[in-house]
């Protein structure tokens, strides 16, 4: 049976044939997101020559908390 | 449409003990925004406008090697996103330039600006990029 796709945070219906148009999975729990609730972060790759920064799309629920500067 | 069909796939690079001032001539002479960076002949950083002013010009010096004030790592793509997504992408990440990887040869095949993303729109219109 195939995969029901809806977006993992609002629920919007989705076509499979849309995928990279209108929504794509989050790279860290894979559930479908509708562009409206996806993001892009970067991560670090390892490489064989050299370490670089990857553009990886995730959703509003796995996008990291921004790490706030200690108040003294 | 997929960003590797309209990147700019002829970048510019300059070594990394390259002093400031050459690549400045070389950005201005080639009206360009930006050089990539190679160490020992690998892509190693980018170096910008934006770093030209925010680094080199208020604390730096322009005879010093361009490695001390490029963007370091670079920020890749893959060649296979829309180009729609891409511009999602540059404003999320409040970045102008992509550059896209291969990610096999860990080779640049190409980079995409603001600037190119203005030109395909001029080119080919907003609809026709959002209908493809």
């Amino acid at each position: 049976m195939a995969e029901e796709l809806k977006c993992g945070i609002c629920g919007k219906e989705l076509r499979a044939k849309d995928e990279g148009k209108t929504w794509r999975r989050c790279s860290i729990c894979k559930k479908p997101t509708c562009f409206e609730h996806l993001h892009y972060i970067g991560v670090w790759r390892r490489g064989m020559y050299k370490n670089y920064v990857e553009v990886v799309p995730v959703c509003e629920k796995c996008m990291p908390k921004k790490r706030r500067k200690p108040v003294e | 449409m997929k960003i590797g069909d309209v990147m700019v796939k002829d970048v510019v690079s300059v070594d990394h003990k390259t002093p400031v001032i050459e690549a400045c001539k070389i950005m201005g002479e080639k009206k360009i925004g930006c050089v990539l960076v190679t160490k020992d002949g690998k892509p190693y950083g980018i170096f910008t406008e934006r770093d030209l002013l925010s680094k080199v010009l208020l604390e730096g010096n322009l005879n010093e090697e361009i490695g001390k004030y490029c963007s370091a790592p670079l920020i890749v793509v893959t060649p296979d996103y829309d180009i729609v997504e891409s511009a999602r992408i540059m404003a999320d990440m409040k970045i102008k330039r992509l550059v896209i990887l291969n990610e096999e040869t860990e080779e640049v095949e190409g980079i995409f600006t603001a600037a190119d993303l203005a030109r395909v729109i001029a080119e080919y219109g907003v609809k026709e990029l959002e209908s493809e």
